[in-house]
């Protein structure tokens, strides 16, 4: 039954990803790019990780991907607009890609075999278990993360800014 | 937990690696920039998924946090970088990447 | 860390100060924030320690003598930068304390990659570095080549990110930790899936091969370079290799270092191509900043040696040695070049003719800095090339060989510059308009590129 609910999912993300690439309204893109997500999300409450599933539906589709829309929307995008690559370009890229992951695909075959701890801890992904992680142990990351996020909310906000001349 | 072990741990390498490629198809192929950016952020989850998969299969913390801090990620790339392209879209009127290709002259 | 604290809090002090109506006291502020911090630093790094910062928040980083030696560095290039910035900064004026603030901040990203035992904080070390830079790259808003550099720079980054992250990815599946030590003791003892992990130490090499822009994953460099403006490229020229350098170092002698086998031969091939290419081409340039973005890349070409050599004693103090020389000479540079080109909007090398009879102190200094650059006995850049090959020489002798011809190569293309300044009859009538922020900090560097010359082992044996 997992292994079904796996497939599926697995099988929605890839073609909806496929479709993001290959559409030519980038409007269309967004919107196939948030479907992958969900079926992402799915994957994420498959592998017992609910929180992270939550989290991702709410930063990726909710805010990052709203973000995108709406940038596009203000810029007035669509398929008229859509500037596009060469067919011998994209022939390139295609098999650009395609080598990447027969390389990655070959390199991988076959090697895995995880360190499997001898007992196994289903409550790893629940908000209890992460929190207490992530405010003892990677307290220092998350806090240098607030530098990042300022950081950022300044450039853009300077990117953003009309010119004044004082 | 137990019925999730009937997924080998091999598939959700694959998933993460088709998703990659697909992304690093999309950079590739794709001019306007926004939907390059985009094909960036596929990427990014593919490499998430890859994460929490071994996350879980590992039971360790550790590969989820690192997701968060993915997302954190993410989302500061995605201002800083549609603050770029607006403000590039002001001067061309156009996020097409290859028209902005003066400097190579 | 008590560096990165102080470097944080400037900037937040920087950033209020930039919204009151005086902003002469920006520069001062965010000098005395580098200069205080930089004091700390050397005053741990020489005595006192890191302090109780290490071993404290489970290991996240580690101040050793040699992320400590590798602050100063960064350090010392960022005050050089910040000083010239009364130059480079003099047309901003609403904007003026967000780009202090910004270079803070980017700063504050390389100090986190210096003393990273996590890759998270590798991570955000490095997207702390980036993204403030992509930003400004384009902080002249309404230049179009500053905002191209800008798009490429940052679709480069994100794309770099995406690559450097799937292989963090395969490590952490294969050696199950995101600390450098515990992933060191799993490849030695074998507790790991070869597979994995070899794929994802490949992904990382190219992730940061993006980062520090070597061949083949040079090519954004140039355009980027060219683009920013003056001041900013200096700081990813300096900076940023320098941090991209000390990060990969940091990564690959101490968490890979028992794969040593199955990388050295991709970063050998990478080291070679660099060298070669970059030195071919930048030969062809006419444009002084596109040389100068050649140039860095074949200097990263030189650093990779360090890279190959981590397991010889003495290749950490070759390779911060390198970086400060390396630091200094191109900072000193730009020094020279703002006051030229921008006046007279001429980056060609036909802008410097004469220049030794206008401004016979910045000429002089421009020619120490290419000097040095090329590595001439007796420059303190010739210290830097010799203890980085002895370092290398046991292991790759034909990477010598081959680095060797490189930098004799590259001669011809930094002595254009000198040739045109001295030795050149038609004269142009470019103003050279410098400031006294600029004459100081060609002093400084002067300074210290004579006290590398004089002591070359002070600073290679700090580590």
């Amino acid at each position: 039954m997992t292994l079904y609910i796996f497939l599926t999912l697995a099988i929605v993300s890839v073609i909806t990803a496929l479709l993001m690439v290959f559409s030519r309204n980038p409007v269309h893109s967004v919107l196939f790019l948030i479907l992958t997500f969900f079926a992402i999300a799915g994957q994420y409450v498959l592998l017992n990780a609910q929180f992270l599933a939550v989290v991702h539906i709410i930063v990726y589709a909710g805010a990052i991907m709203v973000l995108f829309l709406f940038v596009l929307m203000m810029l007035n995008l669509n398929s008229e607009t859509e500037p596009q690559k060469s067919t011998m370009w994209k022939i390139m890229a295609a098999i650009a890609a395609g080598s990447l992951l027969l390389t990655l695909t070959g390199a991988l075959r076959g090697s895995v075999q995880l360190a499997t701890p001898v007992q196994s801890n289903p409550r790893v992904g629940l908000v209890e278990n992460l929190g207490k992680v992530l405010f003892t142990d990677f307290v220092v990351p998350f806090e240098i993360a607030g530098i990042l996020f300022l950081a950022a909310m300044v450039g853009a906000v300077l990117v953003g800014k009309k010119d004044l001349k004082l | 937990m137990e019925e999730l072990r009937t997924i080998p741990i091999e598939y959700y390498l694959y998933l993460s690696t088709v998703l990659f490629c697909i992304g690093v198809l999309g950079v590739l192929m794709r001019r306007n920039a926004i939907v390059v950016l985009m094909c960036v952020e596929l990427m990014l989850n593919a490499v998430n998924l890859l994460l929490a998969a071994f996350s879980t299969y590992l039971s360790d913390a550790q590969g989820q946090i690192m997701v968060f801090f993915i997302m954190v990620v993410a989302a500061a790339e995605a201002a800083v970088g549609l603050g770029i392209l607006v403000m590039i879209y002001r001067n061309t009127k156009s996020t097409d990447i290859s028209l902005l290709d003066k400097l190579r002259n | 860390m008590t560096a990165l604290l102080i470097i944080f809090a400037t900037a937040i002090f920087v950033l209020f100060a930039g919204l009151t109506k005086n902003r002469s006291w920006l520069q001062p502020l965010a000098l005395t924030g580098c200069g205080l911090a930089l004091g700390v630093t050397l005053f741990e790094l020489l005595g006192a320690g890191p302090g109780g910062w290490n071993h404290m928040y489970a290991d996240m980083f580690e101040f050793t003598d040699y992320a400590l030696a590798f602050s100063a560095v960064a350090l010392v290039s960022a005050l050089l930068i910040i000083g010239l910035s009364g130059y480079g900064f003099r047309s901003l004026h609403d904007t003026l304390g967000d780009n202090y603030g910004l270079i803070l901040f980017s700063l504050c990203g390389a100090l986190c990659m210096f003393s990273f035992t996590n890759l998270t904080m590798l991570f955000l070390g490095i997207e702390i570095l980036s993204i403030p830079l992509y930003v400004l790259a384009g902080s002249r808003r309404n230049d179009l080549s500053g905002n191209e550099a800008a798009l490429k720079y940052f679709l480069m980054g994100a794309f770099t990110t995406g690559i450097l992250l799937f292989g963090m990815a395969l490590v952490y599946g294969a050696t199950a930790s995101f600390d450098i030590h515990s992933i060191a003791s799993a490849i030695s003892d074998g507790r790991h899936s070869a597979g994995m992990l070899h794929t994802g130490i490949i992904l990382i090499l190219i992730g940061l091969g993006f980062k520090v822009s070597a061949v083949p994953f040079h090519f954004w460099a140039p355009d980027v370079y060219t683009g920013s403006p003056n001041l900013i490229t200096a700081f990813m020229a300096t900076v940023v290799k320098t941090a991209g350098f000390a990060a990969f170092y940091r990564l690959f002698s101490v968490g890979f270092a028992p794969a040593i086998d199955f990388w050295s031969i991709p970063v050998a091939g990478m080291a070679a191509l660099t060298m070669t290419v970059a030195n071919l081409t930048a030969i062809f340039q006419t444009d002084f900043k596109r040389m100068i973005a050649y140039s860095s890349i074949s200097h990263a070409g030189y650093l990779l040696l360090a890279i190959l050599a981590c397991d010889v004693p003495g290749s950490e103090g070759a390779l911060l040695f390198y970086s400060l020389t390396y630091s200094v000479a191109t900072i000193l540079a730009f020094g020279a070049y703002m006051t030229i080109a921008e006046p007279n909007d001429d980056g060609s090398f036909e802008a410097f003719n004469g220049m030794s009879k206008k401004q016979p102190l910045l000429a002089a200094v421009l020619a120490i800095s290419m000097l040095s650059l090329a590595g001439i006995p007796p420059t303190a850049g010739f210290f830097g090339k010799y203890f980085l090959f002895t370092a290398a020489f046991a292991k790759y002798p034909w990477l010598i060989v081959l680095a060797v011809i490189n930098s004799a190569v590259s001669i011809y293309y930094y002595f254009k510059i000198i040739i045109a300044m001295y030795f050149t009859r038609e004269e142009n009538d470019y103003a050279v308009v410098t400031s006294p922020g600029i004459r100081w900090v060609v002093v400084l560097g002067l300074l210290l590129i004579a006290f590398l010359t004089i002591v070359p082992g002070s600073v290679y044996a700090l580590i």
